[in-house]
């Protein structure tokens, strides 16, 4: 659990239909990746002080058959302590 | 499974996977340098006629192996360490990338059996020998054939294809056990990096040729993703009114290198992966539409433009394994059919290679071009520069690993032949059964495997996407990818073999 450090380490999911987030101790979801990252951001303000949330997507989340073809969907960085969020 | 670190996915995607098979069957060709034939035992089937077989069964006469080493081999013994030893490099990719050993083992077992068996039956005279004379014999006169599709050695791909085809599409409860082996991806990617091989040797024999080839791949580049993908992304907005994110996906599966693209444009873009994922089931069916219509459509109306017509593939057929698929297939139709008319035989692997250099160079690109892409999504659609960020490793991440075995499968080639000219020929002669029949082998498994995969009923309720995909396809991918291929290569043919 990195609460005090710079960089939050979360996993990003799609399962039935909704996004979901979790590790360092959070577990989020929303069918909107934007309304999601909103709840992160309040989220990890509220209970660490970590400056930024890495967010890496689990490619388990793609079918099977589809992984052969690309490897990776895609990773972002959300930055906690600044812009409208605060 | 998420990617962190650049060394993240070396052990457990396909990707590096074919790689790793792929360079480790070089290292072992790479012995012949020192005196050892590791790789002979490779199988390989012969050209055979039916009666001739019926009357006097001999394995022999549908099966060798490779090496002259190995020349004393039982035919069934040099096939059986094929299988063992494929099916062994190959599960200990899958054991990696932790999938179900059982199914992998068995499906790949049952796969290996039907490319066989297709590979023998489609080297059978009727379907396979030209009227035409090779190396001073005449296959077709000598052995007195009433009639023959005479299509060369593109008769056991298309065998191939369509059995896997019939059991994708009519026995779809057996496909679905075999789906854990079909890998369709996987095979080719190996296959190319074996192609890196040939390409070492074409360009010892061609130099000129095999740079032209490399350079003029690069306009393609430019071609995919700044003429198709903003045609096809203004066509769906436009016409046919979809939405944003839906469109770009579709822009970059239609446009860029199909499948790949539109999984790595969907996360460039944020997009729900359900979106990817309905635009890669259509691509993967009008692949291989693609792949059944467009090698004997160009054999047929453009026999003289081998080269045009490989690079033109290479453009407008999507995913890897479609496109080296169909490449291999023009090949051999069109070295046949020239065969045929005129006399003269082309040496095997340049229209190939042609299409496989074009989409090579499209497929490198597309981790810069999402890069861009994902920049463009945060800053001005999404509007959210500085509470969001996307790290440049998302390059390395998206860049297609398999490209690393070819480069270093070629230049290694070429920096042997450089630096040792003496042994050009020992090179030559060690990696042979790498160059042929072990990539003819890959190439089949692709075959079979991608028809296993393609259930066309998957069309079903994509209305006005398949509209979408068939309007672009033949009104902006193919003809623009016809006349950039005829601009640069128009008149080149393949060396004489």
């Amino acid at each position: 659990m990195s609460t005090g450090g710079e960089t939050a380490e979360l996993t990003l999911r799609w399962e039935a239909g909704s996004w979901r987030a979790s590790g360092i101790g959070i577990d989020l979801s929303d069918p909107d990746l934007a309304a999601l990252d909103t709840m992160i951001v309040r989220e990890l303000a509220r209970t660490t002080r970590v400056a930024r949330a890495h967010l890496r997507f689990d490619m388990r989340s793609l079918p099977m058959w589809l992984r052969q073809y690309q490897a990776h969907y895609f990773n972002y960085v959300l930055r906690i302590d600044g812009g409208e969020h605060k | 499974m998420t990617n962190r670190r650049w060394t993240s996915g070396m052990l457990t995607t396909e990707d590096w996977w074919a790689v790793w098979v792929g360079l480790a069957v070089y290292a072992a060709a790479l012995m012949s340098l020192a005196g050892l034939d590791l790789v002979g035992w490779m199988s390989r089937p012969r050209t055979w006629e039916w009666t001739n077989v019926v009357a006097d069964f001999e394995w022999s006469k549908l099966l060798r192996s490779s090496g002259a080493a190995y020349a004393n081999w039982h035919p069934l013994a040099s096939w059986l360490v094929t299988y063992v030893v494929f099916a062994g490099l190959l599960s200990i990719g899958a054991y990696f990338q932790r999938l179900d050993m059982r199914r992998f083992v068995l499906g790949f077992t049952a796969i290996f059996l039907i490319t066989w068996a297709c590979w023998i039956v489609g080297s059978e005279m009727h379907l396979a020998a030209v009227d035409a004379v090779v190396d001073g014999t005449n296959a077709y006169r000598d052995n007195e054939l009433s009639w023959g599709l005479q299509l060369g050695s593109g008769a056991p791909y298309l065998l191939a294809l369509l059995t896997g085809l019939a059991i994708g599409n009519f026995a779809k409860g057996w496909a679905a056990k075999l789906r854990d082996a079909a890998k369709p991806e996987w095979f080719i990617k190996t296959a190319i990096v074996f192609l890196g091989v040939n390409l070492g040797a074409m360009t010892i024999e061609a130099t000129d040729f095999a740079l032209d080839l490399i350079l003029t791949g690069a306009a393609a580049t430019f071609v995919a993703y700044l003429f198709f993908w903003p045609l096809v992304y203004t066509l769906a907005r436009r016409a046919f009114k979809l939405k944003r994110d839906a469109s770009a996906v579709l822009a970059s599966g239609i446009s860029i290198c199909g499948v790949s693209a539109a999984i790595a444009t969907g996360g460039a873009i944020r997009a729900r992966p359900i979106i990817p994922v309905t635009v890669s089931m259509l691509v993967v069916v009008f692949a291989m539409l693609e792949l059944l219509v467009l090698p004997g459509l160009y054999t047929a109306f453009f026999p003289d433009q081998p080269i045009v017509n490989g690079a033109a593939m290479g453009m407008t057929v999507k995913t890897d394994g479609a496109d080296a698929a169909a490449g291999a297939l023009l090949d051999e139709l069109m070295i046949a059919r020239h065969l045929q008319e005129s006399g003269v035989q082309w040496q095997a692997g340049w229209i190939l290679s042609s299409a496989v250099l074009t989409k090579v160079w499209i497929d490198v690109f597309i981790g810069i071009w999402t890069f861009v892409l994902a920049l463009v999504w945060v800053y001005k659609v999404e509007k959210r520069p500085g509470q969001l960020s996307v790290g440049p490793s998302e390059i390395w991440f998206r860049f297609p690993k398999f490209v690393l075995g070819y480069l270093i499968a070629w230049l290694t080639f070429l920096a042997i032949a450089s630096l040792w000219p003496d042994q050009v020929e020992t090179l030559d002669a060690g990696t042979g059964a790498l160059q042929s029949p072990m990539r003819h082998m890959m190439f089949m498994l692709t075959f079979v495997a991608i028809g296993i995969i393609t259930d066309f009923t998957k069309l079903k309720g994509m209305g006005r996407l398949a509209v979408l995909y068939a309007v672009a396809l033949a009104f902006v991918i193919a003809p623009i990818a016809y006349a950039v291929a005829w601009i640069f290569h128009r008149g080149l043919t393949p060396p004489l073999a």
